[in-house]
């Protein structure tokens, strides 16, 4: 879970720097004077952060996956690469990376302000769902719609007798949703503004 | 029977449902005409603009303001503004201080949205345009750069969103004097070295229209000369070429039309030549033994009679300005009322001074006190 949180923070980091890099700098002027189609720049930065990410974050799934079964196999509780919950931790883990990522792009896209975009990634990836308890029925559906609450539904095998449980086609349908407002947040409204 | 009509695909739709694609028919043929530069609303907007007597092959180059205006929450950067920048010239871009003119450029560069109006380059707006360095190069503030980044590694992702060849990169780069420089890091150019680079990045695509923001600035004595003659090498192998500015006299020296603007508002758009013309502001100096019965009958004609400073207009043999009468006219009245002439010469008004007069209205952010 640790390991997951950092991942997502980086990766949200790195999301959020590769746009406003060109923000804060000005540069995005020069950029969208080259390229007057916005739309297509911010549609191929997200693609590259996305790929990118996406493939550190099958990395860190793999390796910390053969080390953890590596530990585990000395107890006789390990689990195959092939075992479809081992494959679902596989694909949720690479996915959160360029989740993250395109969430803290789409900060960027919002605010164009270093503070104000790495506030609202931290608050939206990691800050609202620790606040949050679930043991209310209010609060489990709120954490129910967050990113890492989603991907830790996906990963860990047990729900131990969760009061509010819930399925992993709904986790993944919330991993879905936050992608694809993320991008739209990149791609769509923004693009219009001055700058 | 039915007559076949050029428009037939319309009539058949009476009958039989309309085959799946008149959409498509509809947004091509639209596109076509949008494409083919058709713009209703700017048509009658530069009544000073013949289009007749610009080549047809020009209009593509052509910048266009129509009816433009920006508002900035309360502030009106630009109000209403219409005027054309044509090809094969250079055209200075003049105001004082907060006229408006980045505002302008930012807006045909489609960076900013207009209020109202509109601004487009051969018809199209910028915006439209799926690439831009190839129609339009443009330096607006040559701090738009990534600092970590060496210059040549800046230009060549410009080049390459491009579509340009990356041998390109080296050849602006030593068109404006950076090659030395091509590898270190941006951040650590002078004010006038990322000047050149703003140069290098609009020439990159070699377009056919180029837009500059205060170019001089930063730029060392030979640099300005340079600045200068590569501007009118560009309007002479027939590019449409926008220089911004807020001093006169370095427009003189290179531009050959002018737009002046203040408060937003469009002040003057003629060539300079016009604008030198603009005779109030001419004076004549003279000196005659006879001031007094001279000065009352320059006066009488209407025009305005100044001394040196301190000295009195009726001090025989001291020279004095006057303004509102040519030096013809003058040499008559003394001629006809046999008045001895010492010195009879005429100055013709710097366009500094048609031009600090033409904006002494609008001049918004004014130092103040004599200190
Ligand atoms: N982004 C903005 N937000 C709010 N006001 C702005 C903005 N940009 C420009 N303005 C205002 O619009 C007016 C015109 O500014 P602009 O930069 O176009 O002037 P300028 O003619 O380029 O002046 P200068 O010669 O000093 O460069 C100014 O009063 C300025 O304060
Ligand atoms: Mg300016």
């Amino acid at each position: 879970m640790g390991a997951a949180t950092v991942l997502a923070l980086g990766a949200g980091a790195i999301g959020a720097i590769a746009l406003l890099g060109e923000y804060t700098t000005g540069m995005i002027r020069t950029t969208f004077t080259a390229v007057p189609a916005r739309r297509a720049v911010l549609a191929a930065k997200a693609v590259v952060i996305a790929g990118s990410t996406a493939a550190f974050g099958a990395v860190v799934a793999v390796a910390s996956f053969g080390l953890t079964q590596g530990i585990l196999s000395g107890r006789d509780s390990a689990v195959g690469f092939g075992d479809p919950a081992a494959l679902r931790l596989l694909a949720a883990t690479a996915l959160l990376a360029p989740l993250s990522a395109l969430v803290g792009m789409g900060m960027a896209a919002v605010f164009r302000n270093s503070a104000l975009t790495i506030v609202a990634t931290i608050t939206l990836l990691f800050m609202l769902p620790s606040l949050l308890s679930g043991r209310q029925h209010l609060g489990a559906t709120i954490l129910h719609m967050m990113v890492l609450p989603a991907w830790q539904r996906l990963t860990f095998v047990d729900t131990e007798g969760t009061p509010w449980p819930w399925t992993t086609t709904g986790a993944w349908s919330v991993l879905a949703t936050w992608a694809a407002v993320a991008t739209g947040l990149v791609v769509l409204p923004w693009n219009r503004r001055d700058l | 029977m039915r007559r076949v009509h050029p428009r037939s695909y319309n009539q058949r739709g009476h009958g039989a449902a309309p085959g799946p694609y008149w959409w498509a028919m509809v947004v091509s043929s639209a596109s076509r005409l949008y494409n083919s530069g058709w713009q209703p609303a700017t048509r009658n907007c530069h009544p000073w603009t013949d289009l007749r007597d610009t080549p047809r092959r020009h209009d593509q180059h052509m910048i266009e303001v129509c009816e433009l205006t920006k508002q900035y929450g309360k502030k009106r950067a630009v109000n209403n503004l219409s005027f054309t920048v044509h090809p094969g010239q250079v055209t200075g871009f003049l105001g004082p201080n907060g006229a408006g003119k980045t505002t302008t450029l930012r807006i045909i560069l489609g960076l900013h949205r207009a209020t109202s109006g509109q601004a487009t380059i051969g018809g199209r707006a910028y915006r439209d345009l799926p690439r831009g360095l190839r129609h339009v190069g443009a330096l607006i503030d040559a701090g738009d750069v990534h600092g970590g980044r060496t210059a040549e590694a800046h230009l060549r992702a410009l080049a390459r969103s491009n579509a340009i060849p990356r041998s390109r990169v080296n050849d602006v780069l030593d068109i404006v004097g950076l090659g030395q420089a091509a590898g270190r890091r941006i951040g650590g150019y002078s004010l006038g070295m990322r000047q050149r680079l703003g140069i290098a990045t609009a020439l990159l695509g070699d377009p056919p229209v180029l837009l500059f923001d205060e170019p001089l600035n930063g730029l060392d004595p030979e640099g300005v000369l340079w600045v200068r003659g590569l501007f009118q090498r560009l309007a002479a192998e027939g590019r449409t070429v926008l220089v911004s500015s807020h001093l006169m006299s370095e427009m003189e020296l290179t531009a050959t039309h002018l737009i002046v603007v203040g408060r937003g508002e469009l002040l003057a758009a003629e060539s300079v030549d016009e604008f030198a013309a603009r005779g109030a502001g001419r004076r004549v100096t003279v000196r005659t033994p006879d001031n007094a019965r001279l000065t009352s009958l320059l006066s009488a004609e209407g025009a305005s009679v100044e001394t040196a400073e301190g000295a009195s207009v009726e001090t025989a043999g001291a020279s004095f300005t006057v303004t509102g009468l040519g030096a013809d006219r003058i040499a008559e009245i003394a001629f006809a009322h046999r008045i001895m002439l010492y010195e009879l010469a005429e100055h013709p008004a710097t366009l500094e001074e048609a031009f600090m007069e033409l904006t002494s209205g609008s001049v918004e952010y004014q130092a103040g006190g004599d200190r």
